[in-house]
Parts: C-alpha cells; sequence; structure tokens
C-alpha cells in the first residue's frame, strides 16, 4: 500500500512538473531566458535603482501610482528585437543610470528574437513596455491595437512632438489609415561619414606609397596599382604569398554587390530586383541589366582573377578565414576597409607610429560616389518604436521615448557628460575636453561605464534616439561633438594623418566631401531611405522568384569570375541573364518598379501634403 | 476462482505499470503530437504574427508548389538521395571499423582508437569546416606538403571542387560519425556469448571464420534496426554540414531539401512552403520506413515495428 502511494505520488509529481514546466509564468519566461542574463541583472539591477531612487525617483514615482514592480520605482522594460546586443556586466551604465533618475524610473533590457516577437504578435500579448520592431510589422501592430497612440500624450512628450515631419510620415504611412501617431523613429538626420570611407579604391598605404601614390581613376588604373604592388611584395610577414584582393562569402551576393553599388552611387535594396541610380534616378534590373552593380561587379572581378590579382580561395573563406590572412599581411588591396582594418590595429601595437594599414583612395577626377550623407526625415528603416497597450506606465514609458529625443539627453548619449567629457568654451562652442577626447579614444571599460554612443553597454541605443550624431544641437554644434573637423583632427591615428597631409585634407574623408562639394562626385544624400516606410511587404511568390534568382547568380558568380577570356564571360554571362528571364526577373521587375513608382509618389505628395522639403 | 483472481491481480498491475507511463506519454503528446497542429499553416498562406483565422485558405497550393517547382525542385531532390544513397552505401562502415576494433587483441590500444575516433562526432560543423579550411585550402597544410615533397606542381582545393564535393562531404561525415557510429555495434559485439566463438573454435574456425561466422550473425539484428531507422530519415540527410560547406562553387551541389527549405522557408519567409515540405518529407519517411519493415519481414521473417 504504500509503496503504491509512493509510486502515486512519484507519478504526479512528474507530472505536474512536466505540464507547468511547459506553461507560461505569465509570458515572461521565453522572454527573460533570451535576455541574455536580464533576469539575473533584476534583483541586482533592483537593488542599485534603490540606492539611485534616494534622489528625484521618490516623488515622481509616488505619484505615478502604478509602482507595482520594484518598490515606489516603476519599471519600464525596452525590448530589443535581434538588433545590437548590450553588454549586461556593467547596467545600468551612467546614462541609463542618470535617465532612471531624472524619470524616476527603473530601465530594464531585455533582447527578444523575431520569433518572440511574432508570437508575442500572434497573441496580442506582451511583457515589454517599449519595443523596437522590424519592418512590415507595423500593420499587424496595429491591427491587434498592440500600439498605443502617442497623439494622446504629446502634451507629456513635448519633444517627441517637435519631430513634426517625422511624426506626420509616420501618421501617414505606419497608421493602417487613421492618421494617428503610433510610431517614433530613430537616426533621423544626416549620415556622418565619420573619419574615413570604406567604399573607395581600398590599398595598403605603406606599399601605395612606395610606388609615389599613382592617381587610380578607374578599375583598371586600380588592378594595376595592385598588380605592381604584389610584385613588389610577392611575399607577406610570414613569407606567404601576397594576393591582391580578397574575399568571403556567406552573406549571398550582398559581399559580391556592396562596393560597386556604393561606388557607382545607388539605392541598396527598395524593393527586390530593383536599383536606382541615386543622382540621376534611372532605375535598373538589378539581375539583367548591364548598369546594375552584381553585373559591374562581376566585370571587375573578373579582370582582377585573370590578372591574377585574386587569393585562390576567393570563393570559400568565411569572414574569418579571411581575417586571419588579412592580419598576416596578405593583401595589396582590399574590397572594404573594414575587411582589413585588424591588420592596422595589429601592427599599430608593434609600432606605433607604422603606416602598414589600408586607406580608401577616390579618382582625382571624382564620379565616385561613397558611403555617407543620406538624410531619412524618419529616421532608419527597420526600426519603428512603439509602447505596448498593456505597458502599465504609459506616461512612464512615454516619458522614456520623449528622453531620447531630447537635444541635451542627445548631446550626452553621443558626446558624454557636459563638464566631464565636453564643456562650453568661451566662444559658446562646446568642445570635448580631454577626458572626452580619451574616452572616445580609448573606449574600453570606461566607455563600458559611461553607456554612452559606441560603448558596448550604450551602443543598442543607437536604435532607441530619435536623431543621429551628425544632428545640430540649438547651440550649433552636432550632436555628436567627435565629428567636429578640429576632433576628428585630433583623433587620427598616424596612418590617417599621413594620408591627410598626402592629400592635403584636415581627415581622410575631406577628401570625397571636398570633390562633393566641388561637384565632381556624389555622396549618398539623394537615398530616399523613408520609402522604406511606404514600401509595402514583398508578396510570397515575388519574394520566391528573388530567393530563387539570386541563389542562380550566386551559383553562377565562379563561372563568371573565372571566365578565361571576354568572349566566354559574355558566353556566361548571356546564359545567366536568359536563366534570370525563365524565372521571372523581368515579372518581378516589372512588380518592383511598380511598387517603386507608387511608394514613390506617395512620398512625394505626403512631403507636399505637409510642406516637408 | 483462483484464475480469475490471477487475472485481476495483473490487470492491476498493468494499469500500474501504464499510470508510470503516464508522464511520459503526457511529454510526447505534448512535444511530438501538439505541435503537429501547426502543420495546419501549410493550408494557408501564414504571415508570421497573424493568427490562422485572419489567413487566406490557400488549400493544396503549396504541396502543388513542391511537385511543379521544377526550377530548383529536382536539382535538390537529386542532391538530397545522391547524400542519401551515398550515406546508404558508407552505412556499414562503422559496423566494419567495430568487428575489427574488437579483433585487436591490446585493449589499451583498442579503447585508445575508439576515443580517438569518437572524438569528433563532438566536434561542431563550424569548426570542422575551420579545420578543412586549414588542411585542404590553398594554402594549407596539405597543399605545403603535397608542393613540399614535389607530388603537386599547383595547390589544389577541394573545397572549392564542384566535383569532389559528394565524396568529399560524404568522407567528412564518416570521419565524423565513425567512432560514435560503432560504440552500438561494439556493445552488441559484446553481448555475444563468449562460448559461440570457444565452439567455433573447437571447430576449427580461424579468427577471420569466427569473425564471419559468429560476430557478423551476432550483430546483424543491430545492423537491420539502425538501418531500418535511418532508411525512415533517408530524405533528411542534415543541414548544418551543407549550410556550413556551401559557397558559391558548391551551391548548386550542396542545396539538399533541408538548406532549401531554409532558404526558402525562412529566408524567404515562405513558412507555409516550407511547413508543407516538411509535412511531405515526414510521409515520405513513413512510407519508407514501414516499406522497408514489411521488406525485412519477407526477408528475415520478423519486424521490429
Amino acid at each position: 500500500m504504500r509503496k503504491k502511494v509512493v509510486s502515486i505520488m512519484l507519478a504526479a509529481a512528474m507530472l505536474t512538473a512536466m505540464v507547468t514546466g511547459c506553461g507560461s509564468d505569465g509570458g515572461s519566461g521565453s522572454q527573460d531566458s533570451a535576455s541574455g542574463g536580464s533576469a539575473a541583472e533584476e534583483s541586482d539591477s533592483a537593488e542599485k535603482t534603490d540606492e539611485a531612487d534616494d534622489g528625484a525617483g521618490d516623488s515622481q514615482a509616488a505619484d505615478d501610482g502604478g509602482a507595482a514592480d520594484a518598490g515606489d520605482v516603476p519599471t519600464i522594460t525596452y525590448a530589443h528585437t535581434g538588433k545590437a546586443s548590450a553588454d549586461m556586466d556593467v547596467w545600468p551604465p551612467d546614462f541609463i543610470k542618470q535617465m532612471e533618475d531624472d524619470l524616476g524610473v527603473k530601465i530594464e533590457l531585455i533582447q527578444i528574437t523575431d520569433e518572440q516577437f511574432d508570437l508575442a504578435l500572434a497573441s496580442g500579448d506582451a511583457t515589454f513596455d517599449i519595443v523596437n520592431c522590424t519592418k512590415y510589422k507595423e500593420p499587424q501592430v496595429l491591427n491587434k491595437g498592440m500600439a498605443v497612440c502617442l497623439d494622446d500624450y504629446l502634451d507629456i512628450a513635448p519633444n517627441i512632438a517637435k519631430f513634426e515631419d517625422r511624426n506626420n510620415l509616420v501618421r501617414e504611412f505606419l497608421s493602417n489609415g487613421d492618421g494617428k501617431l503610433y510610431f517614433t523613429r530613430c537616426q533621423a538626420g544626416p549620415e556622418f561619414p565619420g573619419s574615413e570611407l570604406w567604399s573607395g579604391y581600398v590599398v595598403r598605404w605603406d606599399w601605395y606609397k612606395e610606388l609615389g601614390c599613382p592617381p587610380i581613376n578607374s578599375d583598371e588604373d586600380y588592378l594595376n596599382v595592385l598588380k605592381q604592388m604584389v610584385e613588389a611584395h610577392p611575399t607577406n610577414d610570414n613569407g606567404g604569398t601576397t594576393y591582391g584582393l580578397g574575399q568571403y562569402v556567406g552573406t549571398g551576393l550582398w559581399s559580391w554587390n556592396v562596393v560597386k553599388t556604393y561606388q557607382l552611387g545607388y539605392s541598396e535594396n527598395y524593393v527586390p530586383g530593383l536599383q536606382v541610380n541615386l543622382a540621376t534616378g534611372d532605375v535598373y534590373n538589378a539581375y539583367t541589366d548591364d548598369e546594375a552593380s552584381f553585373w559591374q561587379a562581376m566585370e571587375f572581378f573578373n579582370k582582377a582573377w585573370n590578372m591574377g590579382l585574386c587569393d585562390p580561395d576567393f570563393f570559400i573563406m568565411k569572414s574569418d578565414d579571411l581575417s586571419a590572412k588579412v592580419v598576416q599581411g596578405t593583401y595589396a588591396g582590399a574590397l572594404r576597409t573594414w575587411d582589413v582594418g585588424d591588420y592596422y590595429s595589429q601592427e599599430v601595437k608593434n609600432d606605433p607610429n607604422t603606416l602598414k594599414g589600408y586607406v580608401s583612395i577616390f579618382p582625382e577626377n571624382g564620379g565616385m560616389s561613397a558611403n555617407y550623407a543620406s538624410n531619412p526625415i524618419a529616421g532608419w528603416e527597420n526600426n519603428s518604436i512603439f509602447i505596448y497597450s498593456g505597458c502599465k506606465n504609459i506616461e512612464k514609458a512615454v516619458q522614456v521615448l520623449d528622453y531620447m529625443h531630447d537635444e541635451d539627453n542627445l548631446r550626452t548619449y553621443y558626446s558624454g557628460f557636459e563638464g566631464v567629457h565636453w564643456e562650453y568654451g568661451a566662444d559658446g562652442v562646446p568642445v570635448l575636453t580631454d577626458a572626452g577626447k580619451e574616452l572616445f579614444a580609448n573606449g574600453g571599460d570606461a566607455m563600458a561605464q559611461a553607456g554612452v554612443a559606441g560603448s558596448s553597454t550604450g551602443g543598442w541605443l543607437n536604435y532607441w534616439c530619435a536623431t543621429s550624431g551628425a544632428v545640430m544641437h540649438s547651440d550649433g554644434s552636432m550632436l555628436n561633438l567627435t565629428y567636429s573637423p578640429e576632433a576628428l583632427a585630433e583623433t587620427l591615428n598616424p596612418l590617417q594623418k599621413d594620408y591627410s597631409e598626402q592629400y592635403n585634407v584636415s581627415y581622410p574623408a575631406q577628401v570625397h566631401q571636398n570633390q562633393v562639394a566641388e561637384g565632381i562626385a556624389k555622396d549618398r544624400s539623394m537615398d530616399t531611405k523613408d520609402l522604406y516606410m511606404v514600401l509595402t511587404q514583398v508578396p510570397e511568390d515575388m519574394g520566391t522568384k528573388k530567393t530563387q534568382i539570386e541563389g542562380l547568380l550566386e551559383g553562377y558568380i565562379p563561372d563568371l569570375v573565372m571566365a578565361a577570356s571576354q568572349e566566354e564571360y559574355e558566353q556566361v554571362k548571356a546564359q545567366v541573364i536568359e536563366e534570370c528571364k525563365s524565372l521571372g526577373s523581368d515579372d518581378l521587375f516589372a512588380w518592383s518598379k511598380e511598387a517603386y513608382d507608387n511608394a514613390y509618389k506617395a512620398l512625394t505628395d505626403a512631403k507636399s501634403k505637409y510642406g516637408i522639403n | 476462482m483462483k484464475t480469475a483472481a490471477v487475472k485481476t491481480y495483473k490487470k492491476k498491475k498493468n494499469y500500474k505499470l501504464l499510470f508510470w507511463l503516464l508522464p511520459f506519454m503526457v511529454f510526447v503528446l505534448l512535444f511530438n503530437y501538439v505541435p503537429l497542429f501547426g502543420w495546419s499553416i501549410s493550408f494557408f498562406q501564414y504571415t508570421p504574427g497573424s493568427s490562422l483565422s485572419a489567413e487566406n485558405f490557400v488549400g493544396l497550393k503549396y504541396f502543388k508548389q513542391f511537385f511543379l517547382d521544377t526550377v530548383d525542385m529536382w536539382r535538390v531532390i537529386k542532391n538530397t538521395l545522391t547524400f542519401a544513397v551515398l550515406n546508404l552505401i558508407v552505412m556499414p562502415l562503422p559496423l566494419v571499423f567495430a568487428i575489427l576494433l574488437n579483433e585487436v587483441p591490446h585493449k589499451g590500444y583498442s579503447k585508445f582508437v575508439q576515443s580517438i575516433t569518437t572524438f569528433p562526432n563532438f566536434i561542431s560543423w563550424v569548426i570542422v569546416y575551420s579545420l578543412a579550411f586549414s588542411l585542404f585550402s590553398t594554402d594549407g597544410v596539405i597543399n605545403s606538403i603535397l608542393m613540399g615533397m614535389g607530388v603537386i606542381s599547383k595547390p589544389t582545393n577541394v573545397l572549392s571542387s564542384a566535383s569532389s564535393v559528394y565524396w568529399f562531404q560524404t568522407c567528412l561525415g564518416i570521419w565524423k560519425s565513425l567512432g560514435w557510429s560503432s560504440i552500438v555495434y561494439l556493445a552488441a559485439i559484446s553481448g555475444i556469448p563468449q562460448e559461440l566463438y570457444e565452439a567455433a573454435s573447437v571447430d576449427g574456425a580461424g579468427r577471420f571464420q569466427q569473425m564471419l561466422h559468429v560476430t557478423l550473425p551476432g550483430i546483424a539484428e543491430t545492423f537491420i534496426v539502425l538501418l531500418l531507422l535511418s532508411i525512415g530519415n533517408f530524405i533528411s540527410v542534415g543541414f548544418d554540414q551543407y549550410f556550413i560547406f556551401q559557397n558559391p562553387v558548391t551551391l548548386k551541389k550542396l542545396e539538399v531539401l533541408d538548406l532549401y527549405v531554409y532558404r526558402l522557408g525562412l529566408i524567404n519567409k515562405s513558412y507555409s512552403y516550407s511547413t508543407a515540405i516538411g509535412m511531405i518529407k515526414s510521409v515520405i519517411s513513413l512510407v519508407m520506413i514501414f516499406g522497408t519493415n514489411q521488406l525485412a519481414k519477407k526477408i528475415r521473417g520478423n519486424t521490429i515495428i
């Protein structure tokens, strides 16, 4: 009898454990587990918040009345969907701590996957208060009634209200037609180039200088320069063979297309199968037109291959394999500066004044576009931020969103704390202090503790900031003070300094900026990124065509690149284009063109309606 | 009267046993059967984040798409079947390896070899790719050695050779799984009564004959069971290996069904289509497993299902 009771109890316990194990603890379980330790952080940060709460937080939290979460301080949970991850070992960093003190809240960051967000969408039930969702999800969010209408709270969100143009576009295109404001966006305003550009003709600077810095005005010039460099340096630092260019695979067509897309000044991916020349507005079939970046790239790679400049492992290297060769000094040039940045980082440790590194060269006579200056009114595509309608502290959540629209807070995020990292000079112009210069030059733990832009703890806030750092503060300087020409010049490394002296500029990117000012080159200021907000989701059949065509093109890349003669290349090209057409590339282009034209017209009409330039 | 009492006792005992089974039945129900409701999305034009009631019912559209896709499907099926057949051909290798390992007289050496060959099973395919790149790339170890010895004058690169894809990937699979797969055969061999070997020895059988007439029949049952299970998974040749090793050169030959479902279903977000393919795969697997079971019954007179 005793055995029977024990066995029944054990079986019942197992059954209960299994069933309850599968259940939900109010929906938070799955998200907490994905938060990379945020659950573990919760108690810890709750203690920290209690300590920090002695100041401004008390009264506001008490007033709020919704303080069910952590003592008297309401918690606002921000869900970050699969974008930049945050280092949770230092939480809250100083910037978040200041926000918590200013607003009387506790900020909790959780990272959720797109699938977890989809699950929340399907159920209409979520555990986050604020979330940044990807494009095309907005209609579903609104259909489920998950987003708080921000128009009802603009009186407590004066900074959000200031973004009239953006808000009007969002009301127009992301409201399911009811004309109300449900979403904010991030990174509106101009994209800053930084001190150097990645998309020109990338060469190893010390070897290029040995050749006397010959002008590079075309692909042919570039390949000839690379050839001379390889001939002059047939072996690398470890005695291995040197090559002109390396490449990595695993990103579909992207790693093959991207350089030409930016050099030619084309749109990257408004709609599948279509490319727009941003300067002229000409539209190309991305798969079959000669002008498309894919075919321009293939022609370039074919020439490089036949000149013996490509690494024989061109088609098999993953990103890590390429990096391993880069640090051995294997390449005379590169497709993108970020592919080869590790080499300089390694060499500078041995010799602080080394010139062994890579730089972008732009044609002297201009004509090449570069990767900066897009200026979206409604910010980055793929990032629509909303407050969940089930949020228990909507007003606090609105204030948190508003906080990242305030120019002073954005200045702090981008440039550090006033009086510590920057200060107003005698002329009233804000400048970085020595501590600020050191912080942004050295990064590391100090930056992580600060939680400012570019730090491991605060980088994710880029997806929360209403504007880019290149937007002007009302004091007349950019929000990000490290972007000023003076600050850029001061933070150059010896390689960048040498390059700047060679071309008589303050910092490397200025070479191209000067060309744009002269009108002989284009930046991406014509990149109408706001179109993404207007474009609708690609229909499944068109998406399938895109996937099939791009799979086909990727499979033919080796044949195209390794074609031994122009005749063979043209033959393969003709065959590929024919097969693309048989897969429906013309149908896809027709759909894409119509979608693009409609979106462009709708955006233009909306801008006209709201008087947006 | 006594018989009835015994029957009642046995019945009670059976219920008790069934009761012990209950948690596991619930487990199977929850995790193996309840998810089957997810198959229903293959009949709808499903958008992630939406409920099915809000979606368009499209009937068998995605099943037709699978059978009518002449662009990719035949190539993908051909690749899948090629790898499946190759895997089937090399399936006896762990068995042979186990028998040979069992014949090694020095137990320490035998254990050492077993450990060394089992270890690769625990290495992820990402690491395997890195190892393969270090060994077989143009500047890799193999090329350096062969060129240093004057065996070849130009580096060769099996990783970017479309003609070597099938056998190279199969060899990698063998290298990774040989030791691990042989464990079950080694266990089966250890279960063969020693008396049989002694009897065979008395009858004048040498070591090879003992292997052939005692060991092999002793583990044949295990082999059949594993064969049956592997045939059930015939078209599920895997994903990781092919995903990691694919590059523009090998893409056309490495795209197996699972990879195709990933590319079209997850990258293109065509969840309904990928679910339909998953259903078709399950049906084919069921047919094959029962077919093989019947075949085994005809040949050997008994079944395992």
